[in-house]
């Protein structure tokens, strides 16, 4: 296999999107061939680097701000209930 | 998975009593997305009063049109409204609307930055400093490349339920989250 064709697989790959032939093929070519392997490795890194960043959450005071702009849309309390709690959180 | 059945079954039983004329259902929906949506819109405008303003329009835009909604899930639809407000966003951002002090191109995004993080409290500056190699390399992607990724990856959607947010067929989906993390890998391969 040429390192053009598993240029393209190693995205679906990474997804588990290929056949169990073209995984079989996918693994012997990187085993093979270093720069690819390096290609997949990056791949995989930037992919968890996306997926491991923060969840960030609105700051205290937004939801307090959202529910008065509701109560002037509606002209009343959004709700009977006051639980207090932290957005987001 | 945070997109289940069982979660969509709650979402809609949220939906019918808002439509119902129970106020506090809508304060659980906003309790159940407000977090989700926010990140989203932190990700893909990288400041922290934009997003929250494009999180803030998206609630007051389904409150609005809560009583018309028919699907059969909520978390598309909500999904679909904040990510248009986004692209809309950017998009008005691009509109050359600096004036002759401000500082411009690169010293504006410093400046924008440095602005954000000031106002944070400092551990919390810390934590946003650690991630911030991924988030350049998520604001320099295209928009339409920028979307895909952050539904994908920070939302964690799935492939087709970003075909139904952004209208696209699937196969679009797929050429465009793969050519960005083709981009995020060139950009993050000295960084990671």
């Amino acid at each position: 296999m040429e390192c053009a064709e598993v240029y393209n697989w190693l995205q679906a790959y990474l997804d588990g999107g290929v056949t169990a032939e073209q995984e079989r093929a996918v693994e012997a070519h990187i085993r093979a061939c270093p720069r690819c392997r390096r290609r997949l490795v990056e791949l995989a890194r930037a992919v968890n680097a996306l997926e491991r960043s923060e969840d960030l959450s609105p700051r205290p005071e937004f939801t307090r701000r959202l529910y008065e702009l509701l109560e002037r849309e509606t002209g009343r309390p959004p709700g009977p209930k006051r639980k207090g709690r932290a957005p987001g959180g | 998975m945070v997109h289940s059945p069982e979660q969509d079954a709650i979402d809609l039983r949220l939906v019918e009593r808002c439509q119902r004329g129970h106020a506090d259902a809508f304060r659980e929906l906003v309790d159940r997305y407000q977090a989700r949506i926010f990140n989203m819109a932190y990700r893909m405008l990288h400041n922290r009063e934009e997003a929250e303003d494009i999180t803030q329009e998206a609630f007051l835009n389904v409150f609005r049109a809560i009583d018309s909604f028919k699907g059969d899930r909520f978390s598309p639809w909500i999904y679909k409204i904040a990510s248009n407000l986004c692209l809309d966003h950017l998009r008005r951002r691009r509109l050359p609307t600096v004036s002759l002090d401000a500082p411009v191109n690169a010293d504006m995004d410093v400046a924008r930055e440095i602005a954000d993080n000031t106002s944070l409290p400092e551990e919390e500056a810390l934590s946003e400093a650690l991630g911030i190699d991924i988030q350049r390399a998520i604001d320099s992607l295209p928009e339409r490349y920028r979307v895909v990724t952050v539904l994908r990856h920070i939302e964690d959607l799935s492939y087709e339920e970003i075909a139904e947010v952004l209208g696209i067929p699937l196969g679009t989906v797929k050429t465009r989250l793969f050519r960005a993390r083709e981009m995020l890998r060139e950009r993050l391969s000295d960084s990671l």
